[in-house]
């Protein structure tokens, strides 16, 4: 799957989009993938993002909503901004945002950002899905397992 | 749920702290904030009205390092307590891997407990889970205070379900190590293998 976004995201990237990072999220906040030289996008983004995102989501039901509405979400000062697509992945909702800087002309972005969205929708990607097993990933896990994982946590 | 990546061997999680208002979830991750490793930990974000009452959520990014071969990152997130918010608390609970029930001890909070179990459970069964599905901790803080109620009290109304409990003084860390390694250990065993 990263592989498969990789090409898309390194192939479909228009020029006027290229400087400017995306991420794409699931539903709860985790980063499915990114593109960004910026090392501070990062998990908090994407929490604040999927929050934003559910909570607009939530109040466009206010609107009388239909299936036919694609509601998007941006918060920007015309150069520099989010814009935020939902794209629907293997019937699962996703976040697509893009993050600008130095953006001369926004309309033309978001033109073309909701083109990269509806393109991404057509990629058939293997997003892993749970196939129902009954089998457990970390059979008999030991309390010392886990004091391990917190003992290199904790700096008391 | 959770979110397991074969390719780079990566499990994401996500916790979610709930509760009554001024329970102690929000003292429950600034500790584990501020007794975490930096290089552990990513920025905490707190979405707070200007009274310091958690708004929307507080959330906190941990990386708790390798289990049999899995890199393990755990997102940290708190619901706002005050009933006002029950629209942000369902919209929070979406995606949920296990939860940590935060309960005030004091007399006078527990028909404030009773409202905020019974919204969770209304929660999560519209979002399609039940409790006894969701690994579950109850952590009964405020333990320190004189006007409380006693242990078995508290589990006699609010753990029916006899789940893992523990007792805490959360704003000098006690039991908030703990309560979230339990939850962490239960999270962990309850991941399905045979994903594709």
């Amino acid at each position: 799957m990263q592989q498969s976004l990789k090409t898309f995201f390194d192939t479909k990237v228009t020029k006027n989009l290229k400087d400017h990072s995306f991420l794409l999220l699931r539903e709860d906040g985790h980063i499915i993938y990114k593109k960004s030289h910026d090392a501070k996008i990062s998990h908090e983004v994407g929490a604040l993002v999927t929050g934003l995102s559910q909570a607009a989501s939530a109040l466009c039901k206010f609107l009388d909503k239909d299936e036919s509405d694609l509601f998007r979400f941006s918060s920007e000062s015309g150069e520099k901004g989010f814009y935020i697509i939902p794209v629907c992945l293997n019937k699962n909702q996703y976040y697509l945002t893009v993050i600008f800087k130095f953006e001369l002309n926004p309309s033309l972005m978001k033109m073309e950002a909701r083109n990269l969205a509806r393109n991404l929708e057509q990629l058939e990607i293997n997003v892993e899905q749970r196939k129902g097993s009954s089998k457990f990933l970390f059979d008999n896990l030991k309390d010392e397992e886990v004091d391990r994982l917190f003992a290199s946590l904790e700096n008391l | 749920m959770s979110f397991i990546n074969y390719q780079t061997k990566e499990i994401n999680c996500k916790i979610v702290y709930y509760g009554p208002g001024l329970g102690g979830k929000t003292t429950n991750i600034q500790f584990i904030y501020q007794k975490t490793s930096p290089e552990f930990k990513g920025k905490m974000v707190a979405l707070n009205a200007e009274n310091e009452r958690t708004l929307f959520f507080d959330f906190l990014p941990l990386d708790l390092g390798d289990i049999r071969g899995f890199k393990t990152r755990f997102h940290l997130y708190t619901v706002p307590g005050q009933v006002f918010y029950e629209a942000s608390r369902k919209l929070i609970l979406r995606g949920v891997d296990g939860i940590i029930f935060v309960a005030d001890s004091q007399v006078e909070r527990m028909e404030a407990n009773l409202e905020s179990l019974k919204s969770l459970e209304e929660n999560l069964s519209e979002l399609g889970y039940k409790v006894e599905d969701i690994p579950i901790v109850f952590q009964w803080n405020k333990r320190d205070l004189v006007n409380i109620v006693s242990i078995e009290e508290l589990r006699r109304n609010l753990n029916k379900w006899s789940l893992p409990e523990f007792s805490s003084v959360a704003f000098k860390g006690q039991g908030v190590f703990d309560t979230l390694k339990a939850v962490t250990k239960l999270v962990l065993v309850s991941l399905k293998a045979g994903l594709n």
